[in-house]
């Protein structure tokens, strides 16, 4: 099964699933992986943090994405202390306004999964993110390996 | 904010895009001395999995020259040419040797943010015009790369007021051949307050 995600999705799968998103750019692609029970959920989030009393899509910020996959995979099974995360995206695509003042948000969204990830204690086995491309990422619920490709290189980590 | 335009809605918006659209093709003839057409623009209101629908999706590579657009109206501009279009337009305009878009010089970098900033300044001085309203924008910024990438960063900053783009999107052609695209993306309130400028309720 190979399924696709687009900007401000998420999505848990079983293996053999295939879980592709397309084109992150200054979003983050966040992966969590359960390599006992090999489900893996992918999140393309764009935003660090939900602003509270908003009901907003939670596939939208780095923390509700993360939730929001962490319940689905504790629902199908998965034990929290086995669940690793690998992060790619977060890139600054146009140099000279992609920012707030002197962090770019790429950089911004890279700090909040990290943080929010250490809060939680999950540990990021792997990541590559920033840079100036954009990357299309697929996490393979197999054995959690997560292809990326830019539009000259390709890489798994 | 809207998750839903009405018949109406749709109608001011299209109207919005045909001028804007229309004054950037004659800017785009002019600096090609060529026949420049246009579509009728589309105007979708999509949630953000979809802004990359009109211009062949998400992995699509392009070269995208991002304005943002400050003043009455706030939002975005982005002119886009796929990699043959971005070619085609640097050798009809002699900028270079070779046209290759993945390996730009630098001076063909300027040349398409300087086009980029006369096709978004025409769109934009004839909606101010029109609405009677002042726009004017930030410097040109240039990306090649895949669609939802770039699109990603305008969306990220509507993304804080909202789960749904307004995106007025339309091509442009040369003897139907496909020359490029210019999307207008009007912030919520903006587009809210071009709603109640032409008397369109916002609230159907």
């Amino acid at each position: 099964m190979n399924s696709q995600i687009g900007m401000a999705q998420y999505l848990v799968l079983k293996a053999p699933g295939v879980i592709r998103s397309s084109g992150l750019g200054s979003c983050i692609g966040i992966a969590l992986y359960d390599p006992f029970t090999r489900v893996g959920g992918l999140a393309h989030a764009m935003l660090p943090k939900h602003r509270p009393g908003r009901d907003d899509n939670k596939g939208k910020y780095v923390d509700t994405a993360i939730d929001a996959m962490l319940a689905e995979m504790e629902a199908m099974g998965c034990n929290r202390q086995n669940i690793v995360a690998k992060l790619a995206g977060g890139a600054q695509m146009f140099p000279e306004q992609d920012k707030e003042g002197k962090v770019s948000v790429g950089e911004k969204n890279v700090a909040a999964a990290q943080e929010y990830l250490r809060e939680l204690g999950i540990p990021i086995v792997a990541e590559d993110v920033g840079g100036h491309s954009g990357r299309t990422i697929e996490l393979y619920c197999e054995d959690g390996t997560l292809y990326i490709k830019t539009i000259n290189s390709e890489t798994k980590i | 904010m809207f998750k839903k335009l009405s018949f109406s809605q749709q109608d001011l918006m299209t109207e919005i895009g045909t001028i804007g659209t229309g004054h950037a093709a004659t800017a785009m003839a002019n600096m090609l001395g060529k026949k420049i057409t246009i579509n009728v623009p589309q105007v979708d209101l999509v949630t953000f999995d979809h802004v990359s629908d009109f211009v062949g999706g998400p992995e699509q590579v392009l070269a995208c020259v991002y304005l943002e657009v400050l003043g009455d109206l706030p939002g975005t501009v982005l002119v886009m040419f796929d990699g043959p279009a971005a070619n085609r337009l640097l050798t009809n305009l002699n900028i270079g040797e070779k046209a290759d878009y993945l390996n730009l010089t630098p001076l063909q970098e300027s040349a398409l943010k300087e086009i980029g900033n006369i096709l978004a300044g025409s769109y934009l001085s004839a909606l101010g015009d029109f609405t009677n309203q002042r726009i004017f924008t930030s410097v040109p910024n240039l990306a090649v790369d895949m669609a939802d990438a770039v699109f990603s960063v305008p969306m990220i900053a509507l993304g804080r007021m909202s789960d749904y783009a307004l995106l007025i999107q339309a091509k442009f052609f040369q003897e139907q051949q496909n020359t490029g695209y210019i999307l207008f993306i009007p912030t919520p309130d903006a587009a809210v307050k071009l709603l109640k400028i032409f008397g369109v309720d916002a609230h159907e």
